[in-house]
């Protein structure tokens, strides 16, 4: 079925919307929230929540791309979930070593807290990505949105992991280099 | 802010460029290199080929077949089918058998291609009774495949003139094939063009005769040359040139020429070699693009010189390829017939197949092919004065059509 024909059936709020969803992008949605969660049975209910927050949000939303837009609610409820079993003292994984090597982009730095900046911050990741040459955007954003395992990125472009590696290695390094240059730490 | 909200941020991310990411490279590494390497076509990259080309190979070491051009109808196409045939390990060839292995705490993979001059073979650096080094992958063997291997040990020699940290060649069931070691670190690339020389011999084991001109990513016209070695003791004198990059940077839109690097010493076949008037070296002979910056004025110098030394010629397959009918299976060899795919039947060729090669007998023996089946092989040889194709790298079912159309035998 059409992108435009599921999301026609939540806007008509029929209820085959969520099984035609979850038909034509069930698994995608379930290979992302496994990369975050790290846990087969978090997943499920990501995804399922994900559904459910799809379902209050069309309408009024109407997405131009609903797999992007799932893609991004379930990243979203798949990181809070994990952040959730980190407390637990569960989880870890990828999202463990994604973060870690994130956390290279503003170490060593006083941390400018505030609310504005979280808002600034999204921005500038936007457009960040855009100055990147393509092969070393898309490799940032299966790493850093779809958190990919390195494994997987090598086999998607058909390069080797340690390559995969040293491109994300450079990337960072330019980000870190920007959020100095914009004020977002004090290095 | 912390990690977390870095992390958050990546939501931000516009449609596009997520829709960008989710693009599946179809193809192997250094794609980029292979399309624009001279003397390739895309036999290696499409599933379906065209109608096959047969060239008369000008190296030829005894009286080639003389084949008539545009004996094919256009119209038809033999095409290999995508069967992915999981052969058994009786029918598995030696290099299918063994590709990885680690030795002196070092990671091997296989390169795939064999030394068959032994002349090129240094000393033997591990006794083959020795078993100190691992099998990768030793798990996955059953116990039979193990004692067979076990059985067969494993020599391993240096290669002439080529650092053994980088490249060795072991013999598996009788034949040399040329092993790389696996580099993981950063460091262990060539810090400049002088130590990737020092390291492969480059002076010694490279041959470089057949280049192309490139704009951009499109290719221009096809060369042979007599200036190779002139190149390569040039490049030799760039000892100092800094390698810049290591994953294919600095060719893509300019001018330059494109050698192809085949060594049998390196276990390289058609790789790239590339001169850019910009003043860069690109290479994919250690698998990493790497770039050397070797100036602008020593770049044009050497394009110029090959450019005054080289006679234009045509484009040649990265694999010569034929495509049939089988009509014969005999003792040793089998018969391919090529008239379904001709204008006039009568141009039609009768290729001898032996059946020798593990690569060929396994489909008679274990696949069971019959007269009347359309087959494709792709070789690295000749095809001698009798239809004898030789240097068989590749066999698979074909599905022959005209004009889209399967045609029916």
């Amino acid at each position: 079925m059409e992108d435009k024909d599921i999301i026609a059936l939540f806007l008509q709020r029929r209820g085959d919307a969520v099984s035609e969803t979850d038909k034509k992008y069930g698994v995608y949605c379930r290979s992302i929230a496994e990369n975050i969660c790290h846990d087969s049975r978090d997943a499920e209910e990501c995804v399922n929540d994900a559904y459910l927050a799809v379902w209050n949000s069309i309408p009024p939303q109407n997405p131009v791309s609903l797999k992007l837009f799932l893609a991004r609610i379930v990243r979203n409820l798949s990181f809070n979930r994990y952040n959730e079993a980190r407390a637990e003292k569960r989880g870890g994984g990828e999202t463990a070593l994604v973060l870690d090597e994130l956390a290279e982009c503003i170490e060593s730095g006083e941390s400018v807290e505030s609310e504005i900046d979280r808002r600034q911050l999204g921005e500038l990741i936007r457009s960040f990505v855009r100055t990147l040459p393509r092969k070393e955007r898309q490799i940032f954003v299966r790493r850093y949105f779809f958190t990919d395992p390195v494994k997987s990125i090598a086999q998607r472009y058909g390069m080797t992991e340690n390559n995969v590696l040293v491109t994300l290695h450079r990337s960072r390094k330019k980000l870190k280099e920007l959020l100095k240059k914009e004020g977002f730490y004090n290095g | 802010m912390d990690k977390k909200d870095l992390y958050r941020s990546m939501q931000e991310i516009d449609d596009d460029i997520l829709q960008e990411s989710e693009k599946r490279s179809k193809n192997k590494p250094w794609l980029k290199f292979a399309v624009i390497a001279a003397c390739t076509a895309l036999v290696i990259t499409a599933a379906a080929i065209t109608v096959p080309l047969l060239t008369k190979s000008p190296a030829a070491p005894d009286e080639p077949a003389v084949i008539k051009d545009n004996r094919y109808d256009k119209n038809k196409t033999a095409s290999a089918s995508e069967t992915a045939i999981g052969w058994p390990w009786e029918y598995q060839t030696p290099m299918e058998r063994y590709s990885a292995f680690e030795f002196n705490g070092a990671a091997y993979v296989s390169r795939s291609n064999v030394i068959s001059d032994e002349s090129l073979l240094g000393e033997i650096i591990h006794d083959e009774n020795a078993s100190k080094y691992e099998i990768f992958g030793w798990d996955s063997y059953t116990e039979e495949e193990k004692q067979e291997l076990e059985m067969e040990g494993f020599e391993i020699r240096k290669i002439k003139n080529v650092d053994s940290d980088k490249l060795i060649a072991v013999r598996i069931f009788g034949e040399y094939v040329v092993f790389r070691r696996d580099i993981q670190e950063e460091q262990a690339f060539p810090a400049t063009l002088g130590e990737l020389y020092n390291e492969y011999g480059l002076s010694k084991t490279l041959k470089l005769d057949r280049y192309c001109e490139k704009n951009g990513y499109s290719n221009g016209d096809y060369f042979t040359t007599d200036a190779g070695q002139y190149v390569i003791d040039a490049l030799a004198d760039c000892g100092d040139a800094p390698l810049i990059s290591a994953d294919g940077a600095y060719f893509d839109d300019t001018y330059g020429i494109t050698f192809t690097a085949t060594s049998e010493a390196l276990g390289i076949y058609k790789k790239s070699f590339i001169i850019t008037e910009e003043g860069y070296l690109c290479t994919n002979i250690e698998e990493y693009g790497y770039t050397f910056e070797i100036g602008a004025d020593k770049a044009n110098d050497i394009i110029s010189y090959v450019k005054a030394h080289s006679e234009k010629t045509e484009l040649e397959p990265f694999y010569n390829s034929v495509a049939g009918i089988i009509t014969e299976i005999g003792d040793g060899y089998i018969l391919i017939d090529d008239s379904v795919l001709c204008k006039d039947e009568k141009d039609g060729i009768v290729f001898k197949i032996p059946t020798d090669s593990m690569i060929v007998r396994r489909w008679i023996e274990y696949y069971h092919l019959k007269t009347g089946d359309a087959v494709m092989i792709e070789y690295k040889g000749d095809i001698s004065k009798d239809y004898t194709v030789n240097g068989i790298v590749s066999m698979s079912v074909a599905i022959i059509t005209e004009e889209g159309v399967i045609v029916e035998e």
